[in-house]
């Protein structure tokens, strides 16, 4: 197995006069927890969107298994073990759960499933939806949407799940449910690489946490270490301490 | 469909098929062909725009160009006829995946343009390219798929055109691919990160519902022998979309039930002259205003109304 699974190397991304991504190289390891923290605006889901084929960079590299990315659709990089969940979550409302599955495990595997339906009705009951499988996805509720799409993104056997947000907008209680799940997926050797603003979360299941501010990567390593950088404090904490050393000044 | 959705299309199928042999009225037999034709061109205009979610205002213009390729294959190659209307299905096939090339990179509404515009253009095309159409004069003396006098047959080979296309239709929306035919409606973006090549789909199915438009074009060519360039025109787009969101656009027996009932409807608003279209449009909003999701919707909501017996 490469030691590298994901890389991106000097990865910038602009939009008109934005640079919502600046050079951003990192290395994401086969069967690690990696998250992907920053304020708002500074680039995660838009380095999401670059991985996952939304859209390209505008420079840069990005390698998946020692693979170039950037010549595949969305629908390659799936089909080669990328999956992803969306911040704004994506079911197919009016598909039932077991067909959103379906799509996954029909469309988004190299080889042709020989039993979808029992895989699809195994991965339901696994994130917890055994008793909605005909329910159309629009009677689910958010935290039952989100389990729905990761449902889906395993359905298409990714080596790399890419998660956006899967906590956000959950009380307490669901998000202690969905640190388990994401546990029980790390289990099965799924390498997760996690967008979140929910600290908890983050500090409680990361091996690693990357940084970014302003498309730029700021820092780059273990829970501990990163809490306790200057640059990431002066991020999360920025306008009191520029403030006070102008009053100070 | 429950059985008994089964049961009754098979019991109003059989009353279709007996009606021409009972009623031997020439002119109701002729409405009923135009239905048939009506219907499978809103069916598949419905895969396109109800199930994949791919907006088309051009679509009459594939109708016109299978009736135009096969009369005019006919009449100057001699081939024929069921080769004919296959040419033509083919041709308008192929213009309708070119024509979504292009729209592949665009939102949905400037789709709609781009069809709109393309309808328009094969209309000019048609009207203005004499030597070969004999532009608005109209193309006649195109020979007929049969030689009796006799509507029955074209009747029975519009519906049997209808019904194998319904058939095929049923088998597509059944299959994988039709389950990525939803997927795509719902959400483009999930579905092609889940897999799906959403571009190789939207031509492919935009290449089908062409090929049944151009079928059922040179269908009409070889029944009625005289066509214009009218047939292009966006009038008839709309009617095949009115028909299809009166009977429940997405829903697999809605633009059938909605040919039916409009062509039918139109007839027997008749007898209000004038005011006619005007009463059939009202007639359209009210409809698709009470039950947005046409009457298959509608009669759907009253049958979860009415507590089943069981």
């Amino acid at each position: 197995m490469a030691s590298t699974l994901l890389s991106l190397k000097n990865v910038t991304k602009t939009f008109g006069g934005l640079r919502a991504l600046d050079e951003v190289s990192l290395e994401i390891r086969p069967g690690e927890i990696a998250s992907l923290v920053g304020p708002n605006g500074s680039g995660k889901t838009t380095l999401f969107n670059c991985v996952s084929g939304i859209f390209n960079p505008t420079q840069g590299e990005i390698r998946f298994r020692d693979r170039d990315l950037l010549p595949l659709s969305p629908a390659e990089r799936c089909k080669l073990g990328i999956g992803r969940t969306f911040q704004v979550v994506r079911p197919f409302m009016k598909l039932s759960c077991l067909e959103n599955v379906l799509v996954g495990a029909y469309f988004g595997q190299k080889n042709h499933p020989s039993e979808a339906v029992s895989e699809g009705r195994r991965l339901l009951e696994f994130v917890g939806l055994g008793e909605r499988i005909d329910q159309p996805a629009s009677g689910l509720r958010l935290a039952e949407r989100k389990r729905l799409e990761i449902a889906r993104a395993l359905a298409t056997r990714p080596e790399l799940l890419l998660l956006d947000e899967v906590a956000a907008g959950l009380n307490p209680a669901e998000i202690e449910a969905m640190i388990a799940l994401l546990r029980e997926i790390h289990g099965q050797g799924i390498t997760l690489l996690v967008v979140e603003h929910v600290m908890s979360l983050v500090m409680d299941i990361s091996e690693r946490v990357i940084v970014l501010n302003e498309g730029r990567k700021i820092a780059d390593g273990s829970p501990r270490d990163v809490v306790n950088d200057p640059k990431v404090i002066q991020v999360y904490l920025g306008e009191e301490v520029a403030l006070s050393e102008k009053v100070r000044g | 469909m429950t059985r008994l959705d089964l049961r009754l299309c098979a019991v109003s199928l059989l009353l279709i098929l007996i009606f021409p042999l009972v009623v031997k009225d020439d002119y109701l037999i002729h409405l009923l062909i135009l239905t048939a034709l009506f219907a499978q061109s809103a069916a598949y205009w419905n895969l396109l725009d109800g199930y994949l979610g791919l907006i088309h205002f051009g679509y009459a213009a594939y109708i016109g160009i299978g009736a135009y390729t096969s009369a005019l294959s006919a009449m100057h190659l001699g081939l024929p006829l069921p080769l004919c209307m296959l040419l033509g299905g083919l041709l308008s096939g192929i213009l309708g995946v070119l024509l979504i090339i292009p729209c592949l990179r665009m939102v949905t509404f400037s789709t709609a343009i781009v069809t709109l515009a393309f309808g328009e253009i094969a209309r000019i095309a048609a009207s203005s390219w004499t030597t070969l159409t004999k532009g608005e004069m109209g193309l006649w003396g195109i020979p007929p798929l049969f030689a009796s006098q006799s509507k029955l047959l074209f009747f029975y080979v519009g519906f049997g055109l209808l019904l194998v296309g319904s058939v095929l239709l049923k088998i597509l929306l059944r299959s994988r691919l039709g389950l990525a035919v939803v997927a795509i409606r719902e959400d483009e973006i999930a579905a092609f990160t889940s897999g799906i090549e959403i571009n190789r789909i939207k031509l492919l199915i935009s290449g089908i519902s062409c090929f049944v438009a151009g079928v059922m074009g040179a269908f009409y060519a070889h029944y009625i022998l005289t066509i214009t360039p009218g047939l292009f025109s966006l009038g008839y787009t709309i009617q095949i979309m009115a028909m299809s969101m009166f009977g429940g656009k997405g829903t697999f027996l809605g633009p059938i039930l909605g040919a039916f009932a409009l062509i039918f409807l139109g007839e027997g608003f008749r007898f209000m002259e004038d005011y006619r279209m005007l009463i059939y449009g009202l007639l359209i909003i009210g409809v698709v205003m009470a039950f947005p999701t046409g009457l298959v919707g509608g009669i759907n909501r009253l049958k979860k109304r009415i507590p089943s017996k069981r």
